[in-house]
């Protein structure tokens, strides 16, 4: 495992989720972010997409404790709710998509209406957004967030890291069994009930490689499925290409809004003055309004 | 993951529950971010810690490299799993660890 050379606390602290002009009005409207579930995603088969890096890594692999492989038929599972770690109920996952590019012509190329772009993004506080997520202190809710791996071979060292980092534990466990000359498969059981879990958690962060150039970042909430909603989490639906789908909103701060960037768009003074008068409007202070600084070329 | 933060004077408690991993590491870097500006002594405390992967281990490594600049970290109450972890991994011996 390489651990050198990565200042990990030198991330960027801004997020950008691109909208249309009815989503940006309604994230200023109502102080909301929307989650998804991520069964009802655009593209269906991302949730399965781990199956790739997965069946490349475990062909790659050399463990010591080869029974760990064996397992691999549960490993490939693609059911939509989990349980959850205390197994005191099922779990579902709501993905919330952000990009860490400000501004992203393969971002905008997903707003455009007949000839033109028509398309915002919101640039928020990363830090808050996770300290506030952080702070929700709702039994068995799980909160997580990063950016999603797209390069093959970084999805399949990430799993081969979580692969060999229990294969070496379970020998150690193993060997300290067999010393205190005990019979027993829990380690074997601890081994494995990481790897689904973690395994669980890569999926929703892993992407085809054709993808890559949205630089996603995701947060994501590991919500109980009886979970009722509270002031601050509002679950609800709405129709998605002719499907109901479930969704929740997560309530927001105005101060985690720190800008809203206009597409390249035929009229984006315009645009800009609008996203003026309707966050002026509404109580809005602190955020900058910008346009986006790609020329496009008709 | 929960991170609850207890600050006094220089000195900085953050006592972590959950799983660290490549999900929940940019939870704990936004925390270290935040707070971490001028504090001279910072304890992990890990009593709650289930689990911890390779990129939570990472951000330690990054932590441990700012403090040994500013000050001093230290572990404490690593439960068996996060401890069989800093072993394979030779982690124990860069930490300062205190049961």
């Amino acid at each position: 495992m390489d651990v050198s050379g990565l200042n990990v606390l030198n991330r960027k602290l801004e997020v950008y989720h691109y909208t249309s002009p009815e989503g940006l009005m309604s994230i200023l409207d109502e102080m909301t972010l929307r989650f998804s579930d991520c069964q009802f995603f655009n593209d269906t088969s991302e949730y399965t997409f781990i199956n790739t890096p997965l069946e490349h890594a475990l062909k790659r692999v050399k463990l010591k404790n080869p029974d760990l492989v064996y397992e691999t038929d549960s490993w490939l599972d693609d059911q939509y709710e989990y349980p959850t770690a205390d197994n005191k109920g099922m779990a579902r996952y709501y993905v919330f998509c952000m990009s860490l590019d400000p501004d992203s012509l393969h971002m905008w190329n997903y707003y455009v209406k007949g000839k033109s772009y028509q398309g915002y993004n919101i640039g928020l506080s990363s830090d808050q957004i996770t300290d506030y997520l952080g702070k929700l202190k709702i039994d068995n809710l799980d909160f997580m967030c990063g950016p999603v791996h797209y390069e093959p071979e970084e999805q399949i060292s990430l799993i081969l890291d979580l692969l060999e980092q229990e294969d070496a534990i379970l020998s150690l466990r193993r060997k300290r069994i067999r010393e205190k000359g005990i019979e027993s498969d829990e380690p074997f059981r601890r081994a494995k009930d990481n790897i689904d879990e973690e395994l669980e958690r890569f999926r929703l962060f892993f992407k085809d490689r054709a993808f890559r150039d949205e630089h996603e970042f995701r947060f994501v909430l590991k919500v109980p499925v009886d979970f009722e909603g509270n002031d601050l989490l509002i679950r609800g639906t709405s129709v998605k290409n002719g499907v109901i789908a479930p969704h929740i909103d997560l309530k927001i701060k105005s101060e985690f809004i720190r800008s809203v960037t206009v597409s390249p768009m035929m009229d984006a003074d315009l645009a800009k003055t609008g996203v003026e008068l309707f966050a002026e409007r509404k109580g809005y202070r602190s955020f900058e309004i910008k346009k986006s600084k790609i020329p496009i070329r008709y | 993951m929960t991170i609850d933060i207890k600050a006094d004077g220089t000195d900085l408690t953050m006592t972590l529950g959950g799983r660290l991993d490549t999900t929940t590491a940019p939870q704990l870097e936004a925390a270290i971010r935040t707070n971490i500006a001028g504090v001279e002594k910072l304890v992990f405390d890990f009593e709650d810690l289930d689990y911890i992967s390779s990129a939570g281990l990472r951000v330690l490594l990054s932590v441990q490299k700012i403090m040994n600049k500013q000050g001093e970290m230290i572990v404490r109450h690593p439960n068996e799993s996060v401890s069989d972890v800093f072993e394979v991994t030779g982690f124990s011996d860069i930490l300062t660890i205190e049961e």
